[in-house]
């Protein structure tokens, strides 16, 4: 018997990027990137695990706007032939590296990207919804839903439809993608405000996640700390995650992704190799990007970097992995002593780090599966099953918090993005007046424009152009972005006002901005 | 800023944004070389390191530093009325306000007043004990950071006029804001007394209680590089033989 458990929760997400418009763009390559270093390898290690007989539980989300894209034809064509030249890429490399320290490195990246290919057109056939599926109904993983497009809803909170559009959706595209309704959400943000519970007790959400001074200074004191979880007053449990386990990878003093060993992330052959040679695989007008081929290690604080050595930073996962499941063994040891239960120690993670920025990161977790299936004890567990154990909680007011810096709304609401939410708020209004007094109409232009209306202020809403404005990457792209959104809601609200359509217009953004082709305003009403 | 110490990668990206021509064929010296000028005017938001919030914001909205490509008109109000209150942090408030020319224009007529005086004020509390914690006078439109400490309070804002004879009228007020805590609650509910009673404060030092505030952690990693370099950039990051010695946690 063990004497408590561990619970992994993976938050997979990006932004909905789609720009059928150019044959190449650059944001959209996050997507592309993540699929071959992240979900792939992540889901490739779940088959192992399944194969190799090993104990493995988890809760992993994947957003409705990310399950649109891997359900987008256009966009899984452009990842496919993108596969392709990774893997023409890499064979290239082999015969340019010949008899130099990188030409193993070079076989190792053919490897890889044949092994990916073979994997996502063999057993996912061609869909990576398919994985998760497969092990969501062999109960091994909760697969839980996100706010509808990642909307960051304390500060969407003015009009309480907005929130409640967020969880609709949300529920309805993860139906409809995964064959039943969540049982858990990943709140966009992982933030919370007084009253959200009550939204997701309508829509039969049985649990979220918040950061650990969300269930530390939760009202009244919560009995256990962080580690069981709490019942709001509508009966939705909140995990709290854990600030020890998180630390152990993202510290930035002594987290495992920064082993000398591991592999360097900007050293990458887009940027460092000859410009004529290189062409090919950036971006079309000559634009240096990352290319995911990187022959480096982090070697230090260094300029200098040693050449990678994939052999010994396999065997770092495995003394990362045994560092990691001995370092939760004793935390429960200690936390047993003075609790009547279980309890339980929750490690949320955005998944993304694992592969696409700890290369590593997905082998690891691997290696912690294995080393803690030999555990007596610690064990891991899905939020379901630690639910189903301990169906009694402490009912407190869960406290209004985020896992943003500083732990708050900061992020998302400071001089650089602010103007946001004036327009934000004003959106949603609009909307909610509109739905209600079209309610009924028969009139396909006005469906079809409040319809689009209703995707161009989601899109709008998505927390990552506010975060991205804060953090100061790709500042620009985030700034037009929120204000394609706007400008195109308010030029759609001028025609349904005016009986004036511009089916040019609408037929554009339909087919660009086409998030949830099922899409109905009445969610608003 | 040193640029030595960034990567090619860093520096390249540096170039795209300044525009350097031929930089796709430049080596990491020639980058540096290129950049040299502007090493100075690489301003904070160009380092890795995250933009501090400021208090008082002046009443127009902010410009954007960047243009993007294709201009898509946005307005800067709506000419509507409304006020809202949003929680920043425990220790502050955004709130911004509007009021529509029509208002304005029906209360100066109503109170025959040429120059109307608007007051951007905020509450707290409950009903039977509300308190009056701001008072400012604004603008028509705008927005204000507030510095008020109310953790665990229910805020909100108005938006009103003074008359001729200094007499304050609301026009429109936001929702009751409930704002974050930043502490322990005091309140103990009577089952916690009985299961775990005085061992609750090991189980929140267990629960790191104390250290989290002596090391905040990363968290959203997304597909942000600044927050990667932090972990990069480590003093050669943690070896085996740390692992060793530092045991289990």
């Amino acid at each position: 018997m063990p004497k408590g458990y561990w619970m992994l929760v993976l938050h997979s997400h990006l932004p909905f990027v789609k720009h059928p418009e150019y044959s190449y763009f650059l944001e959209e390559q996050w997507f592309y990137e993540a699929i071959s270093e992240t979900y792939l390898p992540i889901l490739k290690y779940m088959k192992k695990m399944e194969d190799e007989g090993v104990h493995f539980r988890f809760a992993v989300s994947v957003t409705p706007p990310l399950a649109e894209m891997m359900c987008d034809p256009l966009l899984m064509g452009r990842y496919e032939q993108h596969l392709d030249k990774l893997i023409e890429l890499s064979e290239k490399e082999i015969l340019r590296t010949k008899g130099t320290c990188f030409e193993h490195l070079a076989h190792m990246y053919k490897e890889r990207f044949e092994g990916l290919r073979d994997f996502y057109y063999g057993w996912l056939n061609r869909s990576l919804i398919n994985g998760y599926k497969h092990f969501l109904e062999k109960g091994y993983i909760d697969v839980i839903t996100c706010g509808f497009t990642h909307g960051f809803l304390p500060l969407l909170n003015n009009t309480e439809n907005a929130v409640r559009a967020q969880i609709e959706l949300a529920v309805r595209s993860h139906t409809e993608k995964f064959g039943q309704p969540p049982k858990g959400i990943w709140l966009p943000e992982c933030a919370y405000f007084e009253g959200l519970d009550a939204v997701l007790a309508e829509y039969d959400i049985r649990y979220f996640f918040v950061d650990t001074h969300g269930v530390l200074y939760a009202k009244p004191r919560p009995r256990f700390g962080v580690y069981a979880p709490v019942y709001t007053e509508n009966g939705v449990a909140a995990f709290g995650r854990d600030y020890y386990s998180s630390k152990q990878v993202w510290s930035s003093k002594e987290g495992y992704p920064g082993d000398q060993y591991y592999r360097d992330f900007y050293r990458d052959i887009g940027y460092d190799l000859d410009h004529d040679y290189i062409k090919p695989y950036i971006s079309p007008d000559g634009e240096r990007v990352f290319t995911g081929l990187k022959y480096h290690r982090i070697t230090g604080d260094t300029d200098f970097k040693e050449f990678y050595q994939p052999e010994i930073a396999s065997q770092k996962t495995v003394e990362h992995a045994k560092h990691f499941v001995r370092g939760r063994e004793k935390q429960a040891e200690e936390i047993a002593e003075l609790i009547d239960r279980k309890p339980m120690i929750v490690s949320p993670y955005d998944a993304e780090l694992f592969g696409h920025w700890w290369f590593e990161g997905p082998e690891f977790l691997y290696n912690v599966f294995k080393e803690m299936d030999k555990s007596d004890v610690v064990k891991a567990i899905t939020p379901l099953e630690y639910l189903n154990e301990y169906p009694t909680n402490q009912v407190v007011k869960v406290n209004p918090s985020s896992w943003g810096d500083k732990g708050y709304y900061d992020v998302w609401l400071n001089q650089g993005n602010d103007w946001i939410y004036r327009h934000l708020h004003f959106m949603s209004d609009s909307m909610v007046n509109l739905a209600k007094y079209h309610h009924n109409t028969n009139d396909d232009s006005i469906r079809r424009c409040l319809n689009q209306m209703a995707r161009e202020l989601f899109l709008a809403q998505s927390s990552d152009w506010a975060f991205l404005i804060t953090t100061g990457t790709a500042i620009e792209y985030a700034v037009q972005r929120t204000k394609e959104h706007i400008y195109n809601f308010l030029r759609l609200k001028e025609m349904v006002e005016n009986r004036e359509f511009d089916y040019e217009f609408l037929a554009s953004v339909e087919n660009k901005n086409s998030i949830f082709q099922s899409m109905d305003f009445r969610i608003y009403c | 800023m040193k640029f030595k110490e960034m990567s090619k990668a860093e520096l390249y990206e540096l170039s795209k944004k300044f525009n350097i021509k031929n930089r796709s064929a430049m080596s990491k010296d020639e980058l540096v070389k290129a950049l040299s000028k502007y090493e100075k005017t690489v301003s904070k938001n160009d380092e890795p390191s995250r933009q501090t919030v400021t208090s008082h914001m002046p009443e127009q909205p902010k410009q954007e530093a960047y243009v993007p490509k294709k201009e898509y008109y946005v307005p800067d109000r709506y000419n509507i009325d409304t006020i809202v209150l949003l929680p920043v942090n425990p220790k502050k408030e955004y709130v911004y306000w509007e009021v529509s020319d029509k208002t304005a224009d029906g209360f100066c007529n109503k109170f025959s007043t040429v120059d109307p005086v608007f007051i951007l004020k905020v509450f707290a509390g409950e009903d039977g004990s509300v308190s009056e914690l701001a008072s400012v006078r604004v603008g028509k439109y705008g927005n204000w950071y507030f510095d008020l400490y109310c953790p665990g309070q229910k805020l909100w804002a108005e938006i009103g006029m003074l008359d001729s004879t200094g007499n304050y009228h609301t026009i429109s007020a936001s929702k009751k804001i409930m704002m974050p805590a930043d502490r322990i609650s005091d309140l103990i509910d009577e089952e916690t007394w009985m299961t775990v009673g005085e061992n609750i404060e090991k189980i929140y030092t267990l629960s790191g209680i104390t250290d989290m505030q002596k090391e905040e952690l990363l968290s959203s990693a997304r597909m942000h590089s600044e927050l990667f370099k932090k972990l990069h950039k480590t003093e050669g990051g943690m070896s085996s033989s740390t692992l060793a010695q530092k045991g289990g946690e």
